[in-house]
């Protein structure tokens, strides 16, 4: 009965997006402010409609309502409650209600924001947004239905995907639908300012920090998924070139690209052309994002199952393509530029190379992605590239923008002049090639990591010295102390140092991924009881086999343990305990790695088989240098845009608080 | 925008095109069902040296998986018809794997391997970690639909 009042309210959400995109546009071309706030009532009132359905369905989940098909598939009697919850984004149409009610939340919040001088953009923002919430509303209500019921309920559902039982499942999906739905309100700016005529910045300035919300839960997602990945896979990896991988990232490096050229139309009238440009790709490349993974025109190892979207999801890109180019074009005439770029070796120049540098890695990563499409479309047979063919064009493309990130910020508006750029780049060049030569004398020999670890460092270096040149300057001139001036000079400017922490959070990505890249080690060894072998600078002893209580009703555990010292000295490293989980009723193991090491270099091991209740046991072992750091990074970045995006609350209170982190440094020294 | 600029952009795009056109031709794959591969080698085509991506749905009864040598070796078959319908006179192919046996491996999953048609009749996957991947989720909705009807 609750569920199917959610249902209604789906239902009636999909009217009420509808009224709203007709009551604005009615309103807009009647000049009647009455039908535009209509239509913005009735746009903010999506979200508590597809909430009353979401509820709906989880009230179904929770109290297992196997009629409804969508609870028998993903849930049984046995189903802990958390994973009754986060069941509801646990298969294909629970998990477009859940985007729709992600996507529908950030309509509320940009609908209650307060309109004051954009409200001209208001009507058409509405309608914008109102279209696409319907047409995935109406995937929803026609195509992939998550109320559907049983003629003949059954007595228990299948359960939960035992691979998406994992703590991380609560929180990557959410992060990348808020990620992918958080662009639907730039975008809705964009289309909005080209169907008005505006020439000034104003959509650019309303939707940045939207931008940022977005990118941000994007940023959180990849890495969340890649985390997920490393510790439920069981591949030892974070990340491997899949097609549902590349549709995340495609959208993220265009979203990147663009964070950095709004700064220059902001701040010079430059590149607004290309800004729109970008904004429409962006949120282009979600929607295809989104296709790929639900149509399974790819395949890909978490593709969703077959099903009939796809053409539904080609023609909307269809559509939306077109109307976005012609409207784009026909206002070519107000994306005037008010600057020129005067020399290419200038602040503006290299964010122009860079942008164009995300683009290309972008589309690199698409083509590479949709190649079994094209060569299906060309001559009839899908030839698909793998891993190597990304390592060898995006990263390259993505090793020159951490060398521009570094470069970047020493770079004059206007024209730079080569001389301060080489005295500036002195100190970090040192530091870089100090570095070098310890990671040499360490081990690290072969050129093509070497190459990697010294862009990364100098960008690094250069930025921290960023830092150090801000804050010296105030500590010379207002007389402050270090840590005082460091705080004042981060809250005084927080766009610009949080995205530097942002940078600082890529390269730490940069230098994880190398590590793992090029030392990480893998071996597939089998061992009896109590034998010891040798990998890297550990040595492995078996010391059993035992089943232990596994964490869930509908599973068996069986749960290894070895012993890992230091090959040289003998010492103690840690213990592991691998185990693997079978699910009887859903024919499925899940393999749990176990790790230890050091935070520098991570010891992880599988449980791959056994033999005779343990007298042999086959085991994975993957040793992954400077995998933290990747983690790290990522933690790095969405720390950068905390301060980038978080408003200092007034002059007053700031100084105060920048007084508070510095006692806080000084007492945790 | 001055043409150096326009230049400029275009020597760089030009590269990252050539890059790319090179590396496809070193690193394409094509994919194939148990069909398609077997129909190449019924013309007589020498396919050792091609790398294929093979897509098949797994013979459950097949899997022969050696845990002390990580020797694994199955059989696919082109469709979930001829796995329910004539399973027996269904042409299917060998897959051979070197590694530990994924856990999604079992009757009917769809496998994808990368890897070459051996000269024994066998297709061998490669060593790379994703030249056996496999495909469950069809499962959960089978069982829906054994559930419901």
């Amino acid at each position: 009965m609750i569920t199917d009042v959610g249902y209604l309210a789906v239902i009636l959400a999909l009217a009420v997006s509808l009224y709203a995109a007709g009551a604005s546009l009615w309103g807009a071309t009647r000049n009647d402010d009455r039908f535009v706030q209509s239509g913005r009532m009735a746009a903010t009132l999506t979200f508590p409609l597809i909430m009353a359905g979401a509820l709906g369905l989880w009230f179904a989940l929770i109290t297992g309502d196997f009629g409804v098909k969508y609870v028998a598939q993903v849930s049984s009697l046995d189903t802990p409650l958390f994973f009754r919850l986060t069941a509801l984004w646990g298969s294909q149409n629970g998990s477009i209600l859940f985007w729709n009610l992600v996507m529908a939340g950030f309509i509320f919040f940009a609908m209650l924001r307060p309109w004051r001088e954009d409200k001209p953009l208001l009507p058409y923002v509405t309608a914008t947004m109102m279209l696409i919430l319907a047409f995935f509303l109406f995937i929803n209500l026609f195509v992939a239905n998550p109320f559907e019921r049983f003629l003949f309920p059954p007595s228990d559902g299948a359960g939960l995907n035992p691979l998406l039982r994992h703590p991380g499942m609560i929180i990557h999906p959410p992060m990348l639908y808020a990620g992918f739905t958080g662009f639907i309100v730039p975008f809705a700016f964009c289309i909005a300012s080209l169907a008005t005529r505006r020439r000034d910045n104003l959509w650019l300035l309303a939707s940045r920090r939207w931008m940022l919300v977005g990118w941000a839960f994007l940023t959180a997602g990849l890495f969340l998924g890649g985390r997920w990945a490393h510790d439920v896979l069981g591949w030892g990896g974070y990340w491997g070139w899949d097609p549902v991988e590349n549709k995340s990232l495609v959208p993220w490096l265009i979203g990147t690209a663009f964070l950095h050229s709004a700064m220059i139309q902001e701040k010079r009238g430059m590149f607004k052309n290309w800004n729109v440009f970008l904004m429409l790709l962006t949120f282009a490349s979600v929607i295809w994002g989104t296709a790929v993974v639900r149509s399974g025109v790819l395949t890909s190892v978490h593709a969703f199952a077959q099903s009939d979207l796809g053409p539904l999801f080609l023609a909307f890109i269809v559509v939306m393509l077109i109307w976005s180019a012609v409207l784009w074009i026909s206002r070519l005439d107000t994306l005037k530029s008010e600057n020129a770029l005067d020399s290419g070796f200038s602040r503006e120049g290299i964010f122009l190379l860079q942008n164009v540098l995300f683009v290309s890695t972008a589309l690199t990563v698409f083509i590479g992605t949709i190649f079994p499409i094209i060569t299906e479309a060309v001559n009839g047979t899908k030839v698909t590239v793998g891993p190597p063919f990304y390592n060898q064009v995006a990263v390259p493309q993505m090793a020159a923008l951490v060398v521009l990130m570094g470069i970047a910020p020493l770079m004059a508006w206007g024209k730079a002049s080569a001389r301060a750029l080489g005295r500036m780049s002195i100190i970090p060049l040192g530091l870089t090639a100090l570095s070098l030569l310890v990671l040499a004398v360490v081990g690290v020999r072969q050129l093509i990591p070497l190459a990697l670890f010294a862009l990364a460092l100098f960008t690094l270096y250069q930025t921290l010295i960023e830092y150090g040149r801000g804050a010296a300057a105030r500590v010379r001139s207002m007389g402050e102390s270090w840590p005082v001036a460091l705080g004042r000079l981060i809250l005084r400017n927080q766009r610009r140092y949080g995205g530097y922490l942002i940078h600082i959070g890529v390269v730490l990505f940069a230098i994880g991924a190398t590590g793992k890249g090029f030392y990480g080690v893998d071996v597939l060894r089998s061992m009896a009881l109590n034998d010891t072998i040798t990998v890297g600078n550990y040595a492995f002893t078996y010391r059993g086999l035992r089943a232990v209580p596994c964490e869930f009703n509908d599973c068996r555990t069986m749960q290894a343990s070895m012993l890992v010292t230091d090959a040289q000295t003998g010492a103690i490293v840690g213990a592991v305990f691998p185990h693997r989980d079978s699910y009887p009723i859903q024919q499925h193991t899940a393999t749990i790695a176990d790790v230890t090491g050091s935070w520098f270099e991570e010891v992880y091991v599988i449980l791959a088989a056994w033999q005779d209740n343990g007298a042999t046991a086959s085991f994975q072992i993957y040793i992954n240098p400077l995998i933290n750091l990747i983690w790290l990074g990522g933690a790095v970045m969405i720390l950068g845009f905390l301060v980038a995006f978080w408003k200092a609350p007034d002059p007053i209170r700031a100084p105060r608080l920048a007084v508070g982190l510095a006692s806080g440094a000084a007492l945790s020294r | 925008m001055k043409p150096r600029f326009v230049i400029g952009f275009g020597v760089i795009l030009f590269a990252i095109a050539a890059m790319m056109v090179f590396t496809i031709a070193a690193n394409s794959n094509l994919e194939v069902r148990v069909n398609d591969l077997l129909a190449e080698r019924a013309k007589g085509a020498d396919l050792s040296e091609r790398v294929f991506k093979l897509t098949g749905l797994v013979v459950g009864e097949s899997i022969v998986y050696d845990p002390a040598t990580f020797h694994l070796q199955f059989d696919v078959v082109n469709s979930r018809d001829e796995l329910a319908n004539n399973l027996a006179t269904a042409p299917r192919i060998t897959v051979v794997y070197q590694g530990v046996k994924p856990d999604t491996l079992v009757h009917e999953a769809q496998a994808i391997v990368t890897g070459k048609l051996g000269a024994d009749g066998k297709f061998h996957a490669g060593n790379s970690p994703d030249a056996l991947m496999l495909q469950c989720p069809t499962k959960y909705e089978k069982a829906e639909a054994a559930a419901g009807q």
